[in-house]
């Protein structure tokens, strides 16, 4: 609403007699006048200005005064030839005409101003709330934009939420299943293994006798004997028997320790012999266990960078968090390129202490990162990886509390991060 | 005020009567315009109504000139009550020199009073006017009727506003001209605070109040 505006009309405001009156109204009605006997007629405002006037002036005259509002605003002039009650009659009639001319231009002019008035101040109140709904129809749209993109990020939150439950239950069905052919296979495997042991002391001991006997037996038996023991000790190839023997039960025993192998590790991520709790440990220490139990494994070649830092204690299971070093360093040992080099880090970020393993291998294909964690999944050769590394580092990890990330930075290798919560325990 | 010419002595004066649908607003001023002195006072101008409900306003003009030459205009109006027409009501409320709120006596009436006072008190600050230094009468019309609330209890509800309380009934004329020449001496007080018009123009107060609310 312009102020301009709220100025152009007052209700209420004064009209002048002129304005009220209009000309040809007036003069028609002076014309009556005129033909009811008046020798003239006319009006004049209240500074003296004539508005109107007919016939002419004579030297009788009655005047009547004119209200507007009540208020004294003009004058009714009435010529006649001479004075009378009929002179005074006209000046009535033509007084009562003009007043109520008067009125009912003072009613119209009310009703148009007041009229015009509240249209365009409800003209300007439309604008403005228009402007408002439109202002508002603009934060609903913005807000709707929003909420869709909220949407959307709730949803792949719970998408991920729910891949990482079933992941969870594949992992324990998986777990539930690996102890019970644990306890299945441990058993077997373990005499078949001692079976095989003892096979070979057996085996040696006949080997043995059997050479007693052709060296120290043969001068004393008859030559046609003899004759006949060697070609038959040729065609039975006992000297081959004797040397493949043992590379036959030393090979079978190496393979039914990598089954029991396998049985240990699966034993492992189900954490069926999960014993210890969690306790304050210091992960520099573990650590350098860890290293100090794959000595034989690293190859003289390789590089062991150790850049350990003052790091706090953490309450972990120490068997669990060593199970995960072991693993992952494990996996970075077995690399194919020539000189492997490993870089440990241990150091605190904000509320969390990190681990990292990093190697200058390959890296991992984008393809396959998502499933390096997934038990079975393997890249080697079959008979060179159990699949269950990875995914038993990050079993371990998480039941520490924590969380097991790989990245492979665009340089090459592939570091493995593993970060606990450090929980306040600064001891 | 509508209009202050110092140099032709003249003012004009702007009088509401506030208040809910079918409180008796027009009714005052018809009552007022049957008891009046016709000197000075002008017709009575019922503008455009719908089954008698008032559309636009009414006006009651009336004038005065005092001995010292001063002419003083006056210019009662109504407002329509129906929620609807509030438009209107802020365009007659625009510099209005003092207020009558009509209330509904009856029983059951309470809310639309309380909500046609809010609705004054709002239209009054969108107007630029000051509810605490604008003169202001209460009415308590049909008080001829018989389920009206006893005065007690509208003493006691709106006497803490410290606001002048007349009772009234328009239709038999009780309390219409008091109603009247309450806000009449108000406004002039109020006027006469802002333009000197005793001091500078010699109006006498009583002069002015007696003649624009002298009785047929």
């Amino acid at each position: 609403m312009s102020l301009d505006r709220k100025l152009d009309f007052i209700i209420g405001e004064d009209k002048s007699l002129a304005e009220l009156l209009g000309t040809s109204d007036a003069l028609m009605l002076l014309d009556g006048a005129v033909r009811a006997g008046a020798t003239g007629a006319e009006i004049v405002d209240s500074c003296g200005v004539l508005l109107a006037s007919r016939g002419e002036e004579s030297l009788r005259s009655v005047t009547r005064t004119v209200l507007v509002e009540g208020e004294p605003s003009g004058t009714i002039v009435v010529y006649a030839a001479e004075a009378g009650a009929a002179v005074d009659g006209i000046a009535d009639m033509l007084h009562a005409a003009v007043q109520t001319l008067i009125n009912g231009s003072m009613k119209r002019m009310l009703t148009s101003e007041a009229h015009t008035f509240i249209v365009n101040q409800s003209y300007d109140e439309l604008v403005e709330t228009n402007r408002k709904l439109v202002a508002s129809e603009q934060q609903y749209r913005e807000l709707a934009a929003s909420l869709e993109i909220r949407v959307r990020e709730r949803t792949d939150e719970l998408n991920r939420a729910y891949a990482a439950m079933l992941q969870k239950e594949k992992l324990a069905a998986i777990g539930g299943l690996a102890a019970g052919m644990a306890h299945e296979i441990n058993n077997p495997i373990g005499f078949v293994i001692s079976n095989l042991r003892t096979l070979i002391k057996y085996a040696a001991k006949l080997k043995e006798m059997l050479e007693f006997y052709r060296l120290t037996c043969e001068p004393a038996v008859p030559e046609q004997i003899a004759a006949q023991a060697e070609a038959r000790w040729k065609e039975l190839k006992i000297g081959f028997v004797f040397t493949d023997i043992d590379a036959l039960v030393l090979q079978s025993l190496s393979g039914a320790e990598r089954v029991q192998k396998l049985v240990a590790d699966m034993k492992g991520f189900s954490h069926v012999d999960e014993t210890g709790g969690a306790v304050l440990t210091d992960v520099n220490q573990e650590l350098e266990q860890t290293l100090s139990i794959l000595v034989h494994e690293i190859r003289p070649e390789t590089i062991i960078v150790r850049n350990l830092g003052d790091v706090p204690r953490v309450s972990v299971d120490p068997a669990l968090i060593s199970q995960a070093f072991l693993q992952i360093i494990q996996n970075a040992l077995q690399l194919n390129s020539g000189n492997v080099s490993i870089v440990i880090t241990s150091l605190q970020h904000d509320d969390h202490l990190l681990v990292r393993i990093a190697d200058n291998g390959p890296g991992i294909p984008r393809d396959i990162r998502d499933r390096i964690f997934e038990p079975f999944f393997t890249t080697r050769e079959v008979g060179q990886g159990t699949g269950m590394g990875l995914a038993l580092a990050q079993q371990a990890v998480q039941a520490c509390g924590g969380a097991l990330d790989v990245t492979c930075p665009p340089d090459g290798g592939t570091v493995f991060t593993i970060s606990i919560p450090l929980r306040g325990e600064h001891s | 005020m509508i209009e202050f010419d110092e140099q032709a002595k003249r003012l004009v004066v702007k009088l509401v009567y506030y208040g809910p649908a079918l409180s008796g607003k027009t009714t005052n001023l018809l009552t007022l315009h049957d008891h009046l002195c016709n000197e000075g006072r002008g017709d009575l101008m019922v503008l455009d109504t719908v089954d008698d409900r008032t559309i636009f306003f009414d006006l009651l003009p009336l004038f005065y000139v005092s001995p010292s030459g001063f002419r003083i205009k006056l210019k009662v109006f109504t407002v329509p009550g129906q929620v609807r027409h509030d438009a209107t009501r802020k365009a007659v409320l625009q510099r209005a020199d003092g207020v009558v709120f009509v209330a509904d006596s009856q029983k059951g009436q309470m809310g639309n009073n309380a909500e046609s006072f809010a609705n004054l008190e709002k239209n009054l600050a969108i107007v630029g006017l000051d509810i605490d230094n604008l003169p202001l009468v209460l009415q308590f019309n049909k008080r001829d009727l018989a389920d009206a609330l006893p005065e007690e209890e509208i003493q006691a509800t709106w006497g803490p506003t410290g606001l002048p309380l007349v009772m009234a009934s328009a239709l038999t004329g009780a309390g219409v001209v008091e109603t009247y020449g309450r806000i009449v001496a108000l406004a002039f007080d109020a006027l006469d605070a802002r333009l000197g018009l005793t001091t500078r123009f010699g109006v006498d107060r009583s002069d002015f109040v007696n003649s624009v609310t002298r009785i047929a």
